[in-house]
């Protein structure tokens, strides 16, 4: 190969790259700062933030929006996903992650704009949902619509879903250290210097808009003096701990309340409007439930702002109505109510360290922790919130402390659950990548795809002669047996008949010979042939019992280098 | 003689009357806040108006709230703090304002409404400078450590002695919530909310014992010098007047709160428009070289960007006031600017639960 044809071929790649990661860092940003805006705006007209409705000088109304709103915006939600969306459900993390392990291209434009549309009316009219999800689908979006040029750049797809997401992160927390991780931890989850390069310029685009060009506000500003005591390390990771097991709590009644959304004879509809009903009802008493909750999420690191009950009442209550809302269809993230149920935990934590007595640092570290170890087993992604709570709060004593604490919770609750929230859905959903983005892969070919129909079928009542021939035709070394339906028997090989007196074929067939279904997966099947000889397998399928078609091993063989070799050039890859 | 003097008195009675019409007719009476702060308008504003047009300006004593609107005796003009103005206008207590016709005959240099900075020109009135209330204390008390910030006003252990407040539940809301740690970003969204309220009471409550109320601004650096207050609550003019006649007080920038005062025309009855006085009184103390008067004798920041450029030495003292202004770069780091549309929509409620606390005990 020239050496010439190498340097131009680098400089167009550096190029390209380098033009999509600015791209999608601007236009990701700018969408995630117009969702927050449409947010705040919707939220301020609807009388869903604290700031208008204490501005407002009819009770009554008050009343009125607080139960109806949610409930309309569930309506609305419901609508939009059950007649504008192929997908009929929201989008999220789970639909990127799957598009990029699996290299598949991301549900239709149209779904996914929907999804995000549902999201926005979900979250202004007070749903107990978050907005990074939405906000992190989007930047997945963009990337998938720009990965689709003809750019002639290997992976091109995966990674400009990777920087879309990093920008979405990277703006919503003015954090773009945690943006790059967060694409690498959870959307990639693996490094190469070809992912890596591009996600760190999308990053640090996304990052120039929110805090340069817009100068939005933090998420929240702490002020923390440091650690004043060796033994409260013991404490932080012991909140860890705990967080692990709420964290868990909280993913398994997500779940729960899925599963027993799925059971109920409603109209998918109208589901999340039954969840927006709930969430007025509790907000009439509560007002804290409704939305984001930015203003409950910054009273929890002041000292006696909430009494234990108040704190135990809130976070049982946002728990159940998050868990409700995303059970019950509504559009909208885990990420933000984790992170205010996480925070009010730590708050909690820290008032009953209190009632023992023992000194310690103030709450501020205690919810910051809690915070962070009770989000970060659910969006699986221990780095991220422990550079988020670096990049937002600047401080160093509070980032140890908090690290401590997520380690702890996220070995914790991988034992426990699994890797994330996102995973487990996925799992449900038949994308497995507990065991590694190899087997997710495999696991996702169907072995339908790779069928010959080029194979000696043997009628039960054929003579062993003709039997012969059949196979000599086409040349296979064994055939498979069906009766006159056409519904599978039995596999034959040449050297069983070979030589033997005329008698029924189906005295020499044998029926012990793996037999794969329309079900079997690239994965399955290789796991099925273990110690298997021979040259191909038969299909059947599995209600019918008939014979679909025939495998060759050497198909799945060839397959499975294949796509090992994609994946190993992949996460390979310099640029 | 009986005859003339019978004449002379009806010459007296006619010219009496007959002036009496004139002064009718050629003096505005301006309702504005008295002190130091009335003075430095009376010598760069209304003298030169009286000067130039020959009308007389009589000032009435204004207190803040829209409660004089109702009474009887109504000023031509009036020089009212942004949410009074907000919520005067909103009960039709107040003249809409043609701007055209105020800043019309003004456009010399500038475009004149280009020139006054965002949202200063009000259905009902202009915004004419930005004023800052802040908290200033007694040098001499405070001889050692200093109080820098707004959470030292609230910590009477560490810096012991009288605090002065405006007995109004404005200013100390915000403040005792910022001293429980909010960014000051956040202040207004926190305060909205029931517990955001229940924890500013709280911290107020911590120095319950402490607080003198003040009602007149004046009161403050008064308070402050005859030494019954260690801290005071106050206008920063007002405090800088009092410091160039020696007073020995210092302000802390931290947590200051910007807000506009606003030139307004209340509504008379009968009256349909507004008058035609009033407007010319509004045209020239809103010009930018009347504006930078001002702003040279007290400093208050102008709302015309013209003016404010042109700010430069003090009238009599010759130090440069651009760095006294509210808005000056080095005492913005912390700084509020007020709400004055939540200030104004909020005040029933507020002024419910101030009461309710203030007589709790």
């Amino acid at each position: 190969m020239g050496s010439n044809v190498t340097f131009y071929r680098v400089g167009y790649q550096i190029t390209v790259l380098t033009l999509v990661a600015l791209t999608l860092g601007s236009i990701a940003s700018l969408a995630a700062i117009a969702f927050i805006e449409g947010v705040d705006w919707l939220n301020d007209v609807l009388l869903i933030s604290p700031r208008s409705r204490i501005q407002n000088q009819y009770p009554l109304l008050i009343t009125v929006a607080t139960v109806l709103v949610p409930a309309l915006g569930g309506l609305v939600v419901g609508i939009l996903l059950q007649h504008f969306s192929s997908e009929k459900r929201p989008l999220g993390p789970p639909d990127a992650i799957k598009a990029v392990q699996l290299r598949k291209p991301l549900p239709n434009m149209r779904a996914g704009i929907t999804s995000t549309l549902a999201s926005l009316v979900a979250i202004g009219s007070g749903a107990s949902v978050g907005q990074y999800g939405p906000m992190v689908y989007m930047g997945a979006i963009a990337g998938n619509f720009v990965g689709r040029l003809q750019s002639n750049i290997p992976n091109i797809q995966t990674i400009a879903i990777a920087c879309g997401v990093a920008a979405a992160i990277s703006t919503a927390f003015n954090a773009p250290i945690a943006g790059l991780v967060f694409a690498h931890e959870v959307i990639l989850r693996h490094y190469s210097l070809q992912a890596f390069a591009p996600t760190t310029v999308a990053s640090a685009t996304g990052y120039v808009f929110s805090n340069i060009i817009f100068e939005r506000p933090s998420l929240f500003l702490v002020n923390f003096e440091g650690v004043s005591f060796g033994y409260e390390f013991a404490l932080f990771a012991l909140v860890g701990i705990i967080c692990a097991f709420v964290a868990v709590f909280f993913m398994r009644t997500i779940t729960k309340v899925s599963k027993f959304s799925a059971s109920l004879s409603i109209s998918a509809t109208y589901k999340p409007m039954i969840a927006g009903l709930i969430v007025g009802i509790v907000a009439l008493q509560l007002p804290d439930v409704l939305g984001i909750g930015k203003e409950a999420l910054r009273f929890a690191t002041i000292e006696g702002a909430y009494s234990g009950s108040e704190l135990l009442l809130l976070l049982s209550a946002k728990l159940l109505l998050t868990a409700i809302c995303i059970g019950f269809g509504f559009a909208g993230g885990v990420f933000s109510p984790s992170l205010l149920i996480g925070i009010l935990f730590g708050a909690l934590c820290w008032t009953l360290l209190e009632l023992t007595g023992l000194p310690n640092s103030g709450v501020v570290v205690y919810a910051i922790c809690a915070m962070m170890a009770l989000t970060s087993p659910i969006i699986g992604a221990p780095l991220t919130t422990i550079l988020i709570v670096f990049e937002l709060t600047h401080n160093y004593d509070l980032t140890i402390a908090a690290m401590v604490s997520v380690v702890f919770a996220n070995l914790l609750a991988f034992r426990l659950h699994g890797r994330s929230i996102f995973d487990v859905v996925l799992a449900n959903n038949g994308v497995d990548l507990s065991s590694g983005r190899d087997r997710a892969m495999l696991d996702n070919i169907n072995i339908l795809s790779l069928k010959t129909n080029d194979y000696a079928n043997i009628k039960a009542d054929q003579a062993l002669d003709d039997a012969l021939k059949i196979l000599k035709k086409k040349s296979r070394s064994a055939g498979v047996i069906t009766d006159d339906e056409g519904q599978y028997i039995g596999v034959v090989r040449t050297i069983d008949i070979i030589g033997e007196k005329p008698q029924k074929i189906t005295n020499l067939m044998r029926t012990d010979m793996p037999v794969l279904n329309e079900d079997t997966s690239l994965w399955q099947a290789m796991s099925a042939l273990e110690g298997f000889i021979g040259e191909a397998v038969p299909i059947v399928d599995s209600k019918t019992n008939k014979l679909i078609g025939m495998i060759q091993e050497s198909e799945l063989i060839t397959r499975y280098q294949k796509t090992a070799n994609a994946l190993r050039s992949e996460e390979n890859e310099a640029v | 003689m009986k005859r003339f003097k019978c004449f002379s008195l009806l010459v007296s009675v006619a010219v009496i009357l007959v002036s009496n019409n004139l002064f009718a007719e050629d003096e505005i009476t301006v309702a504005t806040w008295g002190g130091s702060y009335e003075k430095a308008q009376q010598t760069a504003l209304f003298e030169p108006f009286e000067s130039k047009t020959g009308v007389l300006v009589n000032t009435t004593r204004y207190m803040g709230g829209t409660d004089v609107l109702k009474g009887a005796l109504l000023p031509d003009v009036m020089d009212m703090a942004l949410e009074d103005a907000l919520l005067a206008c909103d009960q039709n207590l107040l003249h809409r304002i043609n701007m055209k016709s105020i800043v019309k005959t003004d456009v010399v240099e500038f475009k004149a409404k280009k020139d006054f900075v965002e949202n200063a020109m009000l259905p009902c009135g202009i915004a004419h400078l930005s004023f800052s209330t802040l908290i200033a204390y007694d040098d001499r008390v405070y001889s050692g450590e200093k109080p820098q910030r707004i959470k030292d006003f609230f910590d009477t252990k560490r810096f012991p002695g009288k605090r002065a407040l405006h007995k109004k539940p404005s200013e100390i809301l915000e403040w005792a919530l910022i001293a429980e740690g909010v960014p000051v970003d956040q202040v207004y969204d926190l305060l909205s909310t029931e517990r955001g309220l229940r924890l500013a009471f709280r911290r107020l409550d911590s120095i319950r014992d402490d607080i003198i109320w003040w009602d007149n601004p004046k009161q403050a650096a008064e308070l402050l010098v005859s030494g019954k207050a260690a801290m005071a609550s106050g206008y920063n003019g007002r405090f800088f007047n009092a410091q160039l006649n020696g007073a020995p007080i210092t302000m802390i920038w931290d947590a200051q709160i910007i807000d506009w005062n606003v030139w307004v025309i209340p509504k008379r009855e009968g009256n349909k428009k507004p008058s035609k006085l009033s407007y010319d009184f509004i045209r020239f103390v809103t010009q930018t070289e009347n504006m930078v008067k001002l702003a040279e004798i007290i400093p208050y920041g102008p709302s015309r960007k013209s003016a404010l450029k042109r700010i430069g030495l003090h009238a009599d003292k010759g130090f440069s006031m651009r760095d006294h202004l509210p808005t000056a770069s080095h005492h913005l780091d912390r700084a509020i600017f007020r709400d004055a549309k939540w200030y104004a929509n909020t005040l029933k409620l507020r002024n419910s639960r101030f009461f309710d606390w203030l007589n709790k005990k």
